[in-house]
């Protein structure tokens, strides 16, 4: 279907175009309890196609999807319309990716059928299953393939496929009063070692072992000096400061970090990465088919490039657009480091939903379960709490845990310790 | 009007159904042809063309069959050529030893209907970014401080057919959205501002974006002022899209029936017990209101509800899909939704508010003596396990002695225990609006469009 696309594109009147053709096939497992409920397959095509028209000093572009229900004669109707609409819109020029295209890569390696590899991992899943007290509640499991293949005008035609295993449950625990209590995981995985399941579910089952045994946070007994942040709030933290510096808030002028600002006193690198295994968003070329390899954005702290998409970066007058990336390393100067803090503090294992306002710097939110670390070492499962604060007054005094983790979105630090928010 | 493609394709399903029913106790075939289409207009560039989102658009199939152990379910793009025996393959598990739901054959009950709704007067591409240009120029050049703007207007189209050897519905809905973000900056803070009008027809969305501007734009200045609160508790009094946040977070999910069934939800032991204060009647229903979630039968084939899930404080009734209304023994409510035919179906919130009460909201304001306006969703999360609720507001403005103090709060979280929360509600006032504007996810996937609101609220509730 995509080369037909582009010979009706080809033949129409537009000035340039891409098109971007996504298959996705999936098994996929739904369980209540630990009893299956519902199995399914899916075998779907997602064919978007954006056209650029050229008019005096402007570049207009419309996009529309292919379905399942076009014709050529649809087609060529959402083209004539595309072009239409396209004539009329005043943005300014810039150029599509005709750089060197992407060899294929296959990121991912199934070897065997999907339904095969979900029924295995479902297998990992149950094997964790087994401390008194906890269970696993509602597992989802979707194995998906996707191939995905961008053709545009300047002679691009390059293709990669990703197979992803992705698992959802609900780890709940029960208290010695009979109640009970949910955490929730969710994870996606590129060639997952069954142990690597295994492991991850035993640990989210102790997490709710301990939301079963949590005391209500009481300030007037507990005094953390610090917090420590992990897992998919560190993810927040981290990715908003990476999210603010992309071409799309510097253009919007939504962004806080201006270039060389300076995000940090110590040496806080970040580089785009699209070469991560295991990380779980990785790909290697992005919509407009710009292929990805590495770009440093933050150095000793300051900002040193923005970083987005093609076309936003050419609005910005960017020489060379990085491509949007959506993994990346983050690196610490070791004099940051720590093997944990020296004060009581509270470890904060599940928001019920962290807020983060770009904006204001504002982050906060509602904490499910916390750990207090007490100054001789006792540790108490805490609930009840919420925290607030200014994120970026926060990441200026921000200390990290000498263990670095691998998660979709790539290489950072295991756990952030602020000692700037609030917990009330 | 309904997709040319499914009407095509009905006859097939009717092929595949009566094929596959000979082995399968049960068969089914939902078809979806959804066109979404967005124009957005900034200072800096102006966008148009279909939602990329299979959640807006696209043309897909789900064949569902029950195999005498369990349900599977098969979703392709096309079924003009499906494989009977590639189908069977793929839905067949080949590894397959482990337990599975005792459910039994849903009901296929006999129904042949035909539903639209459209818009009559479709506003034209150029008058849509005539329009926008037009709102974008005015917010932009009411203050300096303005900094950009953008316009959105958003058209979502949907048609839907559910084949069965019983039934055969078919619907076409429309529902659109206009909405704005207001960036503003004084040199040294940065503030954002998101608006929104909803409407059946592209004339009442835009028009109700018209009336609207005039307050967005003061308030997105307004904003530039805002310092966070202190945290402590607090009488509010809330807004209808705060009081519809409300009504989603603290008893829609909670009421959502297939996590009954997964034993996920503490609402399921209270059904015919005091939840909340007796001013409190909550509805749920794709026919409880015509908002953002409203169609005429669900992904299912069950035609569309208005459920009373509060009355007097009361809890009444959850929601349901098929399935877990089977699971249940009950009747199911028109809530299987899907995020697209990719997608499997849950119990799912629709049009979820509550109803209006006898308190002038002029009244309500004058009887805080320290407390806040809390106005404009942001987003919420729920517990319907522990009920516990977080919802965030994107800001609040101060009020002492009945008189708002001009001091604005930004943003404000409200966080609780559920029934604390209800059990506050001291005056509800008698205007109310269902918002017809928002997402929903199930967990953290599984998007679904869906609206909800009320009447203005007074409560008691810890903010931070």
């Amino acid at each position: 279907m995509i080369k037909k696309v582009c010979d009706l594109l080809a033949k129409s009147t537009v000035s340039d175009y891409e098109v971007i053709d996504v298959r996705t096939r999936s098994v996929q497992l739904f369980y209540v309890l630990n009893k299956l409920e519902t199995n399914r397959y899916t075998d779907n095509r997602d064919l978007i196609v954006n056209i650029y028209v050229d008019h005096e000093d402007h570049r207009g572009s419309s996009s529309f999807k292919v379905l399942a229900s076009d014709d050529e004669e649809s087609i060529n109707n959402k083209i004539d319309e595309a072009i239409e609409v396209a004539q009329k819109i005043d943005n300014p020029p810039f150029e599509l990716y005709d750089g060197d295209p992407c060899a294929y890569t296959k990121i991912g390696a199934d070897g065997q059928g999907l339904d095969v590899l979900a029924t295995k991992v479902m297998d990992a899943i149950v094997k964790a299953d087994h401390f008194d007290n906890v269970w696993i509640n509602s597992t989802e499991i979707f194995i998906t393939t996707k191939d995905t293949h961008f053709i545009n005008s300047k002679g691009i035609d390059e293709s990669f496929t990703k197979t992803t295993v992705e698992i959802e449950l609900i780890p709940t625990s029960k208290n010695k009063n009979g109640e009970e209590f949910e955490l929730y995981f969710d994870k996606t995985y590129i060639d997952p070692d069954l142990d690597e399941i295994k492991n991850d579910i035993e640990t989210v089952l102790k997490k709710a072992i301990d939301r079963a045994d949590a005391v209500i946070y009481d300030p007037q007994k507990m005094h953390p000096q610090m917090v420590a942040i992990d897992g998919d709030m560190a993810e927040v933290i981290l990715g908003s400061i990476i999210n603010d510096i992309n071409y799309m808030n510097v253009l919007m002028q939504n962004n806080h970090y201006k270039l060389n600002d300076k995000i940090t006193p110590y040496d806080l690198s970040i580089t785009l990465n699209a070469n991560i295994d295991k990380a779980s968003n990785v790909r290697p070329f992005d919509d407009n088919g710009v292929v990805l390899s590495s770009k440093e954005i933050i150095k000793n702290g300051d900002v040193i490039e923005n970083w987005g998409s093609l076309i936003y970066g050419q609005y910005l007058k960017v020489d060379k657009p990085s491509g949007s990336y959506s993994t990346y390393v983050i690196r610490v100067d070791e004099k940051q480091r720590i093997e944990k803090p020296n004060v009581p503090y509270m470890e904060l294992i599940s928001f019920s939903s962290p807020q983060f306002d770009a904006s204001t710097g504002y982050f906060g939110g509602e904490v499910r379960l916390a750990r207090y670390h007490d100054e001789d070492g006792n540790i108490v499962p805490v609930t009840g709490l919420s925290l607030s604060g200014d994120l970026y007054l926060a990441i200026q005094t921000a200390n990290y845990s000498i263990e670095d983790v691998t998660t979709a979105r790539g290489i950072r630090p295991e756990v952030i310790y602020f000692d700037r928010f609030k917990l009330h | 009007m309904f997709s040319t493609f499914l009407s095509e394709r009905k006859e097939v399903a009717k092929k595949i159904v009566t094929e596959l029913a000979k082995e399968y106790p049960y068969v089914s075939i939902f078809g979806k042809h959804a066109i979404g289409k967005r124009f957005l207009v900034n200072s800096k560039m102006i966008q148009v063309g279909d939602s990329t989102n299979a959640m807006d658009s696209e043309a897909g199939f789900v064949i569902k069959v029950f195999n005498g152990d369990h349900y599977s379910e098969y979703s392709l793009d096309d079924i003009n050529d499906l494989d009977i025996t590639e189908f069977k393959k793929a839905i067949t598990l080949s590894d397959l030893d482990q337990d599975t739901v005792d459910v039994g054959i849903l009901s296929d009950e006999p129904l042949h209907k035909s539903f639209i709704r459209e818009d009559k007067e479709p506003l034209s591409n150029d008058e849509i970014l005539e329009k926008l240009e037009g709102f974008k120029d005015h917010l932009t050049a009411f203050d300096p401080r303005i900094v950009n703007v953008t316009t959105i207007f958003s058209r979502r189209e949907t048609s839907s057919m559910f084949i069965s050897p019983n039934r055969d519905l078919e619907q076409y809905y429309i529902w659109h959205n206009c909405m704005s973000q207001v960036i503003v900056s004084d040199g040294e803070n940065i503030q954002s501002n998101f608006d929104v009008t909803y409407g059946s027809t592209s004339k009442e969305a835009i028009e109700a974006f018209d009336q609207k501007k005039e307050d967005i734009a003061k308030m997105s200045v307004k904003l530039l002022e805002a310092k966070p609160i202190e945290p402590g508790v607090y009488d509010v009094i809330t807004d209808p899209s705060i009081t519809g946040l409300i009504a989603h977070e603290a008893f829609g999910h909670g009421v959502e029936m297939d996590m009954f069934v997964k034993n996920r939800a503490k609402a399921k032991d209270f059904i015919g017990k005091q939840v909340a204060s007796g001013l409190v009647e909550m509805h749920d229903g794709a026919a409880a209101a015509l908002s953002a979630a409203s169609y005429f039968f669900d992904d299912d084939g069950v035609l569309a509800n208005d459920t009373t899930i509060i009355k007097d404080g009361i809890l009444l009734d959850g929601i349901s899909d098929v399935l877990t209304a089977l699971e249940l023994k009950k009747t199911p409510s028109g809530n299987s939704r899907r995020e697209s035919t990719r997608r499997k179906a849950y119990t799912r919130m629709t049009n979820t508010f509550f109803m209006p009460g006898t308190s002038k909201v002029e009244d309500m304001f004058k009887s805080i003596e320290h407390g806040y306006y809390l106005c404009k969703t942001n987003n919420g999360m729920e517990d319907p396990k522990n009920w516990n609720i977080q919802c965030t507001a994107q800001y609040g403005l101060e009020i002492k002695d009945g008189k708002f103090t001009g001091k604005i709060v930004s943003p404000v979280i409200i966080s609780g225990f559920v029934p604390d929360v209800l059990k506050s509600i001291s005056m509800v006032s008698d205007k109310y609006e269902v918002i017809g504007s928002g997402t929903c996810g199930k967990g953290h996937k599984e998007w679904v469009y869906v609206a909800d609101g009320g009447p203005y609220l007074k409560a008691r509730v810890k903010l931070g």
